[in-house]
């Protein structure tokens, strides 16, 4: 009992025993080789094929339908050897000079697909070099790992554009032996051998894992493509596993616009109380650990390929990670809530003039918070008195204003919000901001500040100096850090719609003027001059 | 010198001139040009003629067409030109030539 093959030959359909068809086989593969270089090779081929479906048609009958090996023996004793098939000497000549030049002295490069383990592309380099698979196989893995996975797209690129080595010709050529119809027979005997071996080892594989790979190159696609997911997944997942590492181990928080500030300082000058902080947190873990596991995992697990799965993991994962959202919601909120009423309280005082028509403004040393340790961020600056943290804002604004006839003026306005009128209106009481008059010279502190144990609303202080039309207004030491200030019009003139600058007085001779040099600064100081260098 | 490919290339040699003046007599598929050959111990394999066909077909020497057959696939019915009508005469005149020379140097 034998096998059969239905095979088309020249059109017509026969059925003929396996050994018969690999010598069949062989044999047309040995005379196409004559025909390597002939531009009618399809043709000479066909022809040939069929003369011989016609030999074969001449062998069949109603008692004969299959063809056997001795019949393909008789029918290439017909035909011919393959050498037979050559026109003359010169060609043979000249196909004996081909097959030197593209076997023995120039090796191409293919992929192969018969030692392949995602592409063959690295089995292909390792024939085109004569190397060991391994060694282009490592060098390719290490490459993928300094890369951070990037140099896939390489060896994508690699696979994309080489062609693999599909034919005996091209699979001699990729191992550089030259090709000739003694190589290609040989070939072919290995081939079917080892195929043959494969196929059994494949088919005793595959009946034990019992499962089917249909399509090789679909699952080798597959396989790639969940290595690219998987890679990229890890990276995700420990991206967000450090950015919370950083936002709550090195409690960095300057991402979300608090520059300079940490969580207890947030906790001690915002929040009512400390349980707010640790909801905040234990929400903002949820809310970034529970894609970051997810990534991971999911990343993983394309990694190594497994099909286990933790069970109930993902629903898990989606409840934390909304209830992480509805905490930070919640808390987020209920805090802006605490901003939303605010209380404004103006201040006027008097000021009489001593002497000339100048007022003279100063701000005075830094009274309470010299010396102490203060952290400087956007709400101004922060300095710690006991446990807690004290606000200490400097969003001092001052202001000169055209005022009444003959009337010097300060008014200090204060601001603050809560979550009530009367809770805006009792932190605006609390708000502490010191100056002194001294005939005419107003001198500022530099900031204000709240009690200890009041939290940051809102608090601000704004001043506006009225001074009366035609008068002067004298910037004094310090008056940078409180105005924005220019130094060379250090005496100003108020007009009739603010500072009148065009109108100048330095000219005149100032008797009284005074030149002071300090360590850090030099002053010109007179009755209409007052300028100030700093050394920076 | 092996004797056997010396008497294959001196036929394979002659062998288009033949194939030509079995064309002359009329269109012929491959078989009965092959039948001719084969009758005149001209060839004692077939393989040979089908290249050969194709490049006296390339060259404009030989034409052909599809005919339906009987039994079978459709044949190749092959025909000469004039092209080629002129190349045989051409060859013609030398065989007969390189026959002359040849029985004069073969004379005792």
């Amino acid at each position: 009992m034998n096998k059969t093959i239905s095979i088309n030959l020249g059109g017509s359909v026969f059925n003929i025993e396996e050994d018969a068809f690999v010598m069949l086989k062989n044999y047309l593969d040995r005379i196409k080789q004559n025909f390597v270089n002939d531009d009618a090779q399809t043709e000479i081929m066909h022809d040939i094929e069929m003369r011989i479906a016609e030999l074969f048609a001449e062998r069949m009958n109603d008692r004969k339908n299959v063809m056997v090996h001795s019949d393909v023996q008789e029918i290439i004793s017909i035909m011919g050897r393959p050498e037979d098939y050559k026109l003359n000497d010169d060609d043979e000549k000249n196909t004996n000079k081909a097959f030197a030049d593209n076997g023995n002295s120039k090796r191409r490069i293919f992929r192969d697909k018969d030692d392949a383990i995602a592409g063959g592309v690295c089995a292909g380099l390792s024939h085109y070099f004569g190397w060991d698979p391994l060694i282009p196989r490592l060098i390719v893995v290490f490459i993928f790992l300094i890369s951070g996975g990037t140099a896939i797209l390489g060896y994508i690129l690699f696979w994309a554009l080489v062609p693999a080595a599909e034919t005996t010709a091209e699979k001699l050529r990729m191992r550089g032996e030259p090709v000739n119809v003694e190589n290609i027979s040989r070939f072919i005997n290995e081939e079917t051998k080892s195929a043959g071996e494969r196929i059994n080892k494949w088919g005793k594989k595959t009946a034990a894992s019992g499962r089917k790979h249909s399509n090789e190159v679909i699952s080798t696609l597959g396989r790639v493509l969940a290595i690219l997911f998987g890679s990229i997944l890890v990276f995700f997942g420990l991206g967000l596993l450090s950015f919370l590492f950083i936002t709550l181990v090195v409690s960095d928080i300057s991402m979300f616009g608090f520059e300079g500030t940490s969580w207890e300082m947030l906790s001690s000058l915002v929040f009512n109380n400390d349980g707010t902080l640790w909801i905040l947190l234990i929400g903002f873990c949820m809310m970034i650990g529970a894609p970051a596991i997810a990534f991971l995992y999911l990343g993983l697990r394309l990694l190594v390929n497994t099909d286990k799965l933790i069970k109930g993991l993902g629903i898990s994962l989606i409840s934390l990670f909304v209830l992480g959202i509805l905490l930070c919601l919640w808390e987020g909120i209920s805090t802006a809530k605490e901003f939303s009423r605010d209380a404004m309280t103006k201040n006027f005082v008097e000021i009489p003039a001593a002497k000339g028509d100048t007022l003279h403004l100063e701000t005075m040393d830094d009274l309470v918070f010299t010396g102490r340790q203060s952290h400087h961020n956007n709400f101004g600056d922060l300095v710690k008195m006991d446990s807690n943290y004290t606000y200490y804002g400097e969003p001092l604004h001052l202001e000169v204003r055209n005022g009444e006839a003959g009337v010097y003026k300060l008014e200090v306005r204060k601001r603050s919000h809560g979550r009530s009128i009367n809770q805006a209106n009792e932190l605006n009481s609390h708000i502490r901001y010191d100056y002194s008059v001294l005939g005419d010279t107003i001198q500022f502190a530099p900031n204000f500040w709240t009690p200890t144990g009041d939290r940051f609303r809102g608090q601000c202080v704004d001043l506006i100096v009225y001074v009366p039309q035609g008068n002067y207004v004298s910037y004094g030491k310090n008056m940078n850090l409180i105005t924005w200030f220019d130094d060379e019009k250090a005496v100003r003139r108020m007009g009739e719609d603010g500072f009148d600058d065009s109108e100048d007085d330095s000219d005149a001779i100032d008797e009284d003027a005074k030149v002071l040099i300090t360590e850090d600064s030099v002053i010109i100081k007179g009755k209409n001059i007052d300028i100030k260098t700093k050394r920076n | 010198m092996d004797i056997e490919n010396a008497k294959a290339q001196m036929r394979k040699g002659v062998l288009e001139f033949c194939i030509l003046s079995v064309l002359q007599r009329g269109e012929a598929y491959p078989s009965d040009i092959l039948s001719a050959l084969k009758e005149a111990k001209m060839i004692v394999v077939e393989g040979t003629i089908y290249p050969l066909l194709t490049r006296l077909k390339n060259d404009g020497l030989l034409t052909y067409r599809w005919e339906e057959s009987v039994q079978g696939p459709p044949r190749k019915y092959y025909n000469i030109t004039k092209d080629g009508t002129q190349f045989h005469g051409e060859l013609k005149k030398t065989w007969d030539e390189l026959a002359l020379a040849v029985k004069q140097t073969q004379k005792p």
